[in-house]
C-alpha cells in the first residue's frame, strides 16, 4: 500500500520529552486511563493522523486482532451532529509537560504504515521516553506489570517502580506495534500492564477497575493528579457489587 | 493501479454543489440522486472504476457486459453547474472506498465546488420512512440547520464511500451536509425489493429546502402513490391467502 493512504494533520507545535500512549485493546484498560487523563487535565489536541486503513465497522472481533481478508468497512463518525473521519489523537497536558496518544486501530493493511506514522511525529515532537498503557490476564502476574524495549532500561524502571515482568507472550494492535517499533526509533519505551480478567465474548468491554489501579500507579510514578471521573468510579462500584453473591452474609 | 478515471464530456465551469446517493437500505439515497439527474437532464461526466470493486460484471438485458462502476454526472441549474455522484455497489475495502471518494472530491474540488451533501438512508419502519436527520461538518452549520426545523444526528455511522466523502469533505474545510433518512424496506411475496420513494422524496424536500432549489417534484409524488397502492394491495392480498387457508384447514388444530 502506497503511503499516502495516511497522513497527519498538526494543529499546534509543542515539544516534549514524554509520551503516554493506548488503544481500545484488552479490556479497553489503558484507553480508558488515557481518556481519563486527557478528560482531567484539560489537554489540548494538538496533531491528527489519519488513515484509509480506519475501518469505522471492524469485522474482524476483537479490533485489535486485524485479518488480512476482513478489512472492516470505511466511512465516517457522527458525533452530536457533526461529522468526523476516525483518527489517532496527539493531546498536549501542559500541567504534566506530556503528549498523550489515543490510539485507533487499523485494518491489516496498514498497521505498520500508522504506528511508524505516529512514531515519526513523536520523534518530531521530541519525544524521548514513551509509556504504553495496556492491561494483562496472567493469573500469576501482579496487579501492575511492565516490560521494556532493553533489559537496562527495564532494569532502572524495575528498581524506581519495584515492578515486576509478567506479561509474556503477543502485544496486539496499534499500542503493541508502537511499543515494538519504538526501540528503532531509539526511544526509552516502557509497557505498563495492569491486570484484569479476559471476557471472551467481548475482549474490549472496558474494565474500569483495572484503569483505576493503573490511573493511580501512573499519579505516584509521574506526579500527576487525576482523579477518576464519576462514571468510571461508579462502573467500578458495580462490577463489585455484581461479584459478590447476593444474601450471603458470610461471604 | 487501482484506480481508473474516465472523463466522458467536457468539464464544466462555476460548479458550487455536489451531490452523492449511493444504492443502499430502501433504495432511497439512490433515487433521489438519480432524479435530480433526470429532473435536470444531466449529462455524465466521468466513470470511475476500482480494483476494489467486487470481481464481477453485470451484463444486460441486451447481452452487452459492463465492469462494476460509479458515475458522476454534471447537471445545469439556471447558471450553475450540479454534480451528482452515484453507484450501485460499494469497494470492498476502507482503501478502495477512500480512494473513490477521494477521487470524486478532487474532481469536484477542482470545478469548484464549496458545498457536499451525502444522500443516506437508514433502516426503520413504516412510519420512519421519510424522517429526516442531518449532520454536517461543523457545529456553527450545525445550529444553523437546527434553526430551519431539521433535528441532529446524535450518534452513528455512515459508512463506505459516502461516508469517507463526507469524512474527508469536512476535513478539507467544505461546507459538508448529511441528509440522513429513515427508509422501510418492503419485501414482495417473492422477495423482491420494494424501492422506498417515499424517503426519497423527502431527501429530496431536505436538499430543496437547503438549497433554495426550484425541482419539480410531481414525478417522485406519483412514484410514492403508486408504491403505497401496490404494498396496500399486496398487503390485502396476503390477508385474503391467510384468511382463506385458515379457513380451508379449519384453523389451528391445537386450538379447541
Amino acid at each position: 500500500m502506497s503511503g499516502d493512504f495516511t497522513w497527519v494533520k498538526i494543529h499546534k507545535e509543542v515539544k516534549a520529552r514524554k509520551a503516554l500512549a493506548a488503544s481500545p485493546g484488552l479490556r479497553s484498560v489503558g484507553f480508558l486511563v488515557v481518556n481519563e487523563i486527557v478528560r482531567c487535565l484539560k489537554s489540548e489536541l494538538v496533531a491528527e493522523i489519519f488513515s484509509a486503513h480506519f475501518p469505522v465497522i471492524y469485522q474482524s472481533m476483537p479490533s485489535y486482532s486485524p485479518q488480512p481478508e476482513l478489512p472492516g468497512i470505511g466511512g465516517c463518525i457522527i458525533d452530536e451532529g457533526v461529522v468526523r473521519l476516525p483518527s489517532v489523537k496527539i493531546f498536549w497536558c501542559s500541567e504534566a509537560g506530556l503528549l498523550v496518544v489515543v490510539g485507533y486501530h487499523a485494518n491489516f493493511n496498514g498497521q505498520y504504515e500508522v504506528a511508524r506514522k505516529v512514531l515519526d511525529l513523536l520523534k518530531s515532537m521530541g519525544v524521548e521516553e514513551l509509556y504504553v498503557l495496556a492491561a494483562h490476564a496472567k493469573h500469576e502476574g501482579g496487579e501492575i506489570c511492565c516490560a521494556a524495549v532493553a533489559s537496562d532500561l527495564l532494569e532502572v524502571f524495575k528498581g524506581k517502580t519495584g515492578l515486576q515482568p509478567c506479561s509474556t507472550g503477543p502485544f496486539l494492535g496499534f499500542s503493541g506495534l508502537l511499543f515494538g517499533l519504538a526501540q528503532s526509533y531509539k526511544m526509552k519505551a516502557v509497557a505498563l500492564f495492569s491486570k484484569t480478567e479476559p471476557d471472551y465474548d467481548n475482549p474490549e468491554i472496558p474494565d474500569p477497575r483495572a484503569a483505576i489501579r493503573l490511573l493511580d500507579f501512573l499519579n505516584k510514578v509521574f506526579g500527576l493528579a487525576v482523579k477518576p471521573s464519576k462514571e468510571l468510579v461508579e462502573a467500578a462500584k458495580a462490577i463489585e457489587a455484581e461479584r459478590r453473591p447476593k444474601g450471603l452474609t458470610y461471604f | 493501479m487501482p484506480l481508473e478515471k474516465r472523463l466522458t464530456s467536457e468539464l464544466p465551469s462555476q460548479c458550487r454543489v455536489l451531490v452523492a446517493g449511493w444504492a443502499g437500505p430502501g433504495y432511497s439515497a439512490r433515487i433521489a440522486a438519480d432524479y435530480l439527474v433526470e429532473e435536470f437532464r444531466g449529462e455524465l461526466l466521468a466513470e470511475i472504476y476500482s480494483y476494489h470493486f467486487p470481481a464481477h460484471v453485470a451484463v444486460s438485458k441486451e447481452g452487452i457486459v459492463e465492469l462494476v462502476k460509479c458515475s458522476l454526472f454534471k447537471c445545469k441549474v439556471e447558471e450553475n453547474w450540479l454534480l451528482v455522484f452515484s453507484g450501485d455497489e460499494e469497494p470492498l475495502t476502507p482503501e478502495g472506498q477512500f480512494e473513490l471518494a477521494k477521487e470524486a472530491l478532487e474532481i469536484a474540488t477542482k470545478l469548484g465546488v464549496r458545498e457536499v451533501y451525502i444522500f443516506d438512508a437508514v433502516p426503520g419502519t413504516r412510519e420512519d420512512s421519510g424522517e429526516i436527520k442531518v449532520a454536517c461538518s461543523d457545529g456553527a452549520l450545525l445550529e444553523q440547520l437546527k434553526e430551519m426545523g431539521f433535528k441532529p444526528l446524535k450518534a452513528h455511522r455512515i459508512i463506505g464511500v459516502l461516508g469517507m466523502l463526507a469524512g474527508l469533505a469536512s476535513e478539507r474545510g467544505l461546507r459538508t451536509t448529511c441528509l440522513v433518512t429513515g427508509t422501510y424496506t418492503y419485501f414482495t411475496p417473492s422477495g423482491r425489493m420494494v424501492a422506498d420513494s417515499r424517503a426519497a422524496k423527502a431527501l429530496l424536500e431536505a436538499f430543496c429546502k437547503l438549497t433554495g432549489l426550484q425541482l419539480d417534484l410531481s414525478r417522485i409524488s406519483r412514484e410514492v402513490k403508486l408504491t403505497d397502492s401496490f404494498i396496500a394491495e399486496l398487503e390485502a392480498e396476503k390477508r385474503r391467502l391467510l384468511k382463506a387457508a385458515l379457513k380451508r384447514e379449519g384453523g389451528p388444530s391445537y386450538v379447541r
